[in-house]
């Protein structure tokens, strides 16, 4: 794979002035979502080579490192945020059709490990509970704030989902607004209780389980299965099996066992095309507002581009233009793959 | 099981007597939350330009040989 390394800086030429610094929220009337417009994102660090990446330590360091001492995990405030706890004032105004509104909202960058050529895989199984234990953390002290609705706990992995620094870590985005994807899951899962007295998630999983074709790993707190309505061929979800509305109510088993699926999923996926497997991660909980403990059920959501060894799932017309997945393989049959992949060695 | 630990506690203790705030540092804070049976501790360090760095201290968490062991 080549590996372009630009450093420090991306620039491009800016037509207006302002313009290379606007940050705001604009509503798509359509969608009714809101899309956030961060141009001084284009200027952020691209595929730095490891001497100059901002997150491994380094004692008395400039300004391009954000690190001074070794560390097990780090929260770093995101230098380059989509969304900013005093963002300015939106630069167009308002009207009944084109609404704007602050780009408020706190973005951190969750680092996993010192090590910049660390695989999450084979880290200890302590590491994965020291980053449940974190993220419990973030999202409580995130969603504590008056202004954040939302704490988005997610990892991009690989460049073949367009990562920008390879030193491995997450990201936390916390919205003023629950995200449409998010939304829409509620809302499903709101009108099940309402008609069959059960949140929708908890449904999902007792069917999983009774038919077991999909499942890919179980232990005492959580099921790994691929779902039913698979986008991509080797997508995983992960359910908490008991009604767990967001990582605030976990117990310590429950972190561990998160931890060891966490373990588990990684290690098949690395062992399947025997590469480090690229993916987006999204745990879904929650929102921080009043509300929602019956229907919000906290799973973890994994993304693979590869649907082959070789071969991306490209988003192209029928996904981007219309919004429909067509997805080239079968549930059952990757679910039954991934089941045989050598997973972690529990405990 | 002890002497991990207490290479843990030293190994710690090494961290602490070398850790040096970055030049550009504004202010320090500790802090420490029950988390069950357990302190998670917390050292924040601002810098001036407003990006913050918080480090995540676990050296008192105990874990088990098998769950330290690389899989």
């Amino acid at each position: 794979m080549s590996s372009i390394t630009i450093f420090p800086t991306l620039s491009f030429p800016q037509k207006k002035r302002g313009v290379d610094k606007l940050s705001e929220l604009r509503w798509d009337p359509f969608q009714k979502e809101w899309i956030i417009t961060a141009t001084h994102r284009q200027k952020r660090t691209f595929k730095p080579p490891k001497d100059f990446c901002p997150f491994c330590p380094e004692e008395g360091s400039d300004t391009h490192k954000d690190i001074d001492i070794e560390y097990d995990i780090a929260v770093v405030k995101n230098r380059f945020p989509s969304l900013t706890e005093y963002p300015p004032d939106p630069e167009v105004e308002s009207d009944d059709v084109y609404k704007t509104r602050k780009a408020e909202g706190i973005c951190e960058v969750v680092l996993f490990t010192s090590d910049h050529d660390a695989v999450m895989s084979k880290e200890p199984l302590s590491k994965f509970i020291k980053l449940v234990k974190v993220w419990k953390d973030r999202y409580e002290q995130l969603g504590k704030k008056d202004f954040i609705d939302y704490v988005f706990i997610f990892e991009n992995k690989g460049e073949e989902v367009g990562v920008t620094l390879n030193h491995p870590h997450g990201q936390i985005y916390a919205y003023p607004f629950v995200p449409p994807i998010i939304q829409k899951e509620l809302e499903s899962s709101k009108e099940h209780l309402e008609e069959h007295g059960k949140c929708l998630f908890c449904k999902i999983l007792s069917k999983e389980l009774k038919a077991e074709e999909r499942i890919v790993s179980k232990n005492d707190s959580f099921t790994a299965f691929v779902p039913f309505y698979a986008r991509y061929s080797y997508e995983v979800h992960i359910y908490s099996n008991a009604h767990l509305p967001s990582l605030e109510h976990f117990d310590r088993k429950q972190e561990e066992d998160l931890a060891d699926m966490l373990k588990d999923i990684l290690t098949r996926y690395d062992g399947l095309f025997g590469f480090e497997f690229p993916y987006v991660m999204a745990l879904h909980q929650k929102p921080t507002t009043e509300g929602g403990e019956g229907y919000s059920h906290f799973h973890i959501e994994f993304y693979p581009p590869y649907r082959t060894e070789d071969k991306l799932k490209h988003l192209a017309g029928s996904e981007i233009g219309a919004g429909t997945f067509i997805n080239n393989s079968l549930a059952e049959e990757k679910g039954g793959t991934l089941r045989d992949e050598e997973g972690n060695d529990r405990i | 099981m002890i002497f991990p630990y207490c290479f843990r506690k030293i190994y710690f203790i090494m961290n602490v007597s070398s850790f040096k705030p970055p030049l550009t540092s504004g202010s320090i804070k500790r802090i420490s939350q029950r988390d069950g049976h357990m302190q998670l501790e917390k050292k924040k360090v601002k810098k001036n330009d407003g990006v913050y760095v918080i480090y995540y201290d676990f050296s008192d968490v105990e874990f088990s040989p098998k769950e330290e062991g690389r899989g």
